[in-house]
């Protein structure tokens, strides 16, 4: 039983990943764009969604439409000021800018709230609990899983159903092509870096009732959100959700089996395994 | 006519070039010492600044023999950096081997990790290798708490201060402004001789164009493990040095994600897979980041970590080959308008 209860906690586990790195994988697959400061936005998104409860004592769940707005406004202003300087530099180059925008973005989050580990506080709403025969469930995790789960299915449909997407879809495949089709790559850039951002503040909405907040929590949840990426195929949204699962599992099982502690490092040990055995990841690389 | 111009211009190159050399690495050693002098006579400050700018130099230096002459970026190199200073820590303070012992053998051990991370990674393009350093450095970060009965866990290990040649602990700064000094010395030395050779010249190729490189010939794989394994060697061996100056090693100290991107942030500011590149940097950045520390480190910890994120955008995008590059450029300007006047 107790392995059962360990499996569901990272499908749980999981579902905040994926919000991370559904994000991370569209704007690499689109715009062809490492952005490492990705874990900063969902810092931001957590701190966000802190003040505006501490402040307004406005809940989490209802502050998000609002968050998710600001987060998409905040990635088109960072792609439209910095970002999109460096779109076309190559890998190396946009790792060193987003690094350097990270340290921004971490150092300003020190500057203003402290670098204490910040929770919204216990014995609220926050830690009720349901309970399936012996098998206990978080209800804050859960709504995280769900919201993940509509999110990845609203984004595939967008990408699949409409024409927007369609376009996405082409300046993925193949800008040059796309921009001959008449489509406005740079507009499709600048808006698919605003979903990236949006999808951070929506992670850090769902994860700030789980998890407390600190100016660099950003570094560890963006490099799993990477190996995720890898893992499911890079610039596949189903393939990061389905990665996220598997490596929530992962993460869980081994806090289980060997030590709470060594758990990141088993899933860095996982990603050496893929780089080894499928680099290409589980999905194959196109969007949606 | 021609071929016998070239041939002396060629020879007068060569005596020019050795003479160059000894002209360079009599300048450094003269360098290091006018600094250690200097931080015999100044305030503790200046001699601390002095002695961590020739240590944050050194690992930059040995962090770009990997991220920058062979354009692989990594982000890891706290693992490196930490591994060389637990390695002799751990080795003198538990069983009494010399540091010196320690810093080879750590020297070693950060070589051969530096090598095995690039197995799975060089043969594939993109972030994956930065991705993966990261993680090793991580991984070694977590494992320092985990194995706390080796490392000390989080409150760390301190080291006895007693001062001798043999322990490598000394009781004056100047003492261990030579100490960096020199194996910042060693360093440049060995990027000089790699960026010389046809090593050097190979790695270039890879990162300029890895497939034109593979199609003339080079074997990108072997090169780029080459330059991990000795950009991991030596950079543990700043590690080492740095456990001895400051003689106490904690995780957060010696295996911190800031300490990579220290590396990446010195290098990029001063100018990427230049040999001279990652010194520049250190010279501007370490004594302004130490200076901001003394001065707001009560009221704002981590203004100097902003400074950094900024400069580090501003070079990356605007002058993406550091202020050695501006440097070159303008230097090179003015040579060509002197030698237009002439022409004249």
């Amino acid at each position: 039983m107790g392995v059962v209860q360990v499996v569901i906690s990272g499908l749980l586990l999981g579902g905040i990943y994926a919000l991370l790195s559904i994000g991370v994988t569209l704007v690499l697959g689109v715009v062809k764009f490492v952005n490492f400061a990705q874990g900063e936005l969902l810092m931001i998104g957590m701190y966000a969604t802190l003040v505006i409860y501490t402040g307004f004592n406005v809940h989490p769940y209802l502050a998000l439409p609002v968050i998710t707005l600001m987060m998409f406004a905040l990635g088109v202003f960072l792609h439209f000021g910095v970002l999109k300087w460096s779109v076309g530099g190559g890998h190396y180059t946009q790792i060193v800018v987003t690094l350097g925008l990270g340290l921004v973005l971490q150092s300003l989050a020190q500057l203003i709230f402290g670098g204490n580990f910040q929770s919204l506080g216990e014995g609220k709403f926050f830690d009720s609990v349901i309970q399936i025969g012996q098998i206990y469930i978080g209800v804050t995790r859960l709504i995280t899983l769900i919201v993940s789960a509509i999110v990845t299915f609203a984004l595939i449909l967008i990408l699949d159903r409409t024409l927007w997407g369609k376009a996405v879809r082409a300046t993925a495949m193949d800008t040059g092509a796309a921009q001959l089709m008449g489509i406005k790559v740079k507009r499709i850039y600048l808006v698919t870096m605003g979903i990236g951002s949006a999808l951070a503040g929506i992670a850090g909405v769902m994860l700030m009732p789980i998890y407390p907040v600190y100016p660099t929590i950003g570094t560890q949840m963006l490099l799993i959100g990477f190996i995720i990426v890898t893992l499911g195929g890079l610039g596949s949204v189903v393939g990061a959700f389905i990665g996220s699962l598997i490596v929530g599992v992962i993460e869980a099982l081994a806090g289980y089996w060997i030590d709470s502690a060594m758990s990141s490092v088993i899933v860095y040990l996982f990603f050496i395994i893929i780089l080894l055995v499928r680099p290409q990841g589980i999905m194959k690389g196109d969007v949606a | 006519m021609n071929n016998s111009n070239n041939s002396t211009k060629d020879i007068g190159n060569t005596f020019s070039t050795a003479k160059k050399q000894v002209l360079i690495w009599g300048t450094a050693v003269g360098i290091v010492l006018i600094l250690a002098f200097i931080s015999s006579k100044q305030s503790y400050f200046i001699g601390h600044m002095i002695i961590m700018t020739l240590i944050w130099a050194a690992l930059a230096s040995a962090w770009n023999i990997v991220g920058g002459i062979a354009g692989q970026l990594s982000l890891g190199h706290m693992g490196f950096f930490g591994i060389g200073a637990y390695t002799s820590t751990i080795l003198y303070t538990k069983s009494g081997i010399s540091p010196w012992l320690g810093l080879l053998v750590g020297i070693i051990l950060g070589g051969l990790i530096g090598l095995l991370i690039g197995i799975p990674t060089f043969r594939l393009e993109g972030s994956y290798y930065s991705l993966a350093t990261l993680a090793l450095g991580l991984s070694l970060y977590q494992l320092s708490y985990k194995f706390s009965g080796v490392t000390g866990g989080a409150t760390g290990i301190p080291i006895p201060f007693e001062a001798s040649l043999k322990n490598m602990t000394f009781s004056a700064l100047w003492q261990y402004a030579i100490l960096a000094g020199g194996y910042l010395i060693i360093v440049l030395a060995i990027c000089a001789y790699i960026s010389a050779t046809k090593l050097g010249f190979q790695l270039a190729a890879v990162r300029e164009d890895a497939q034109a490189a593979q199609a003339i010939g080079v074997n990108s794989m072997r090169a780029k493990l080459i330059a991990g394994t000795i950009s991991g060697g030596l950079a543990a061996g700043v590690g080492t040095i740095y456990a001895q100056y400051i003689l106490f090693i904690e995780p957060h100290s010696a295996l911190g994600v800031n300490i990579a991107i220290q590396a990446v942030v010195l290098s990029v500011v001063g100018g990427i897979g230049y040999v001279y590149g990652p010194t520049l940097g250190a010279l501007v950045l370490i004594p302004i980041s130490q200076i901001i520390l003394k001065n707001f480190g009560g009221s704002a910890p981590s203004l100097h970590i902003l400074i950094y994120g900024a400069v580090v955008i501003l070079v990356a995008l605007l002058a993406p080959k550091g202020f050695l590059g501006i440097i070159r450029q303008i230097s090179s300007r003015i040579s060509k308008r002197s030698k237009a006047e002439k022409n004249d």
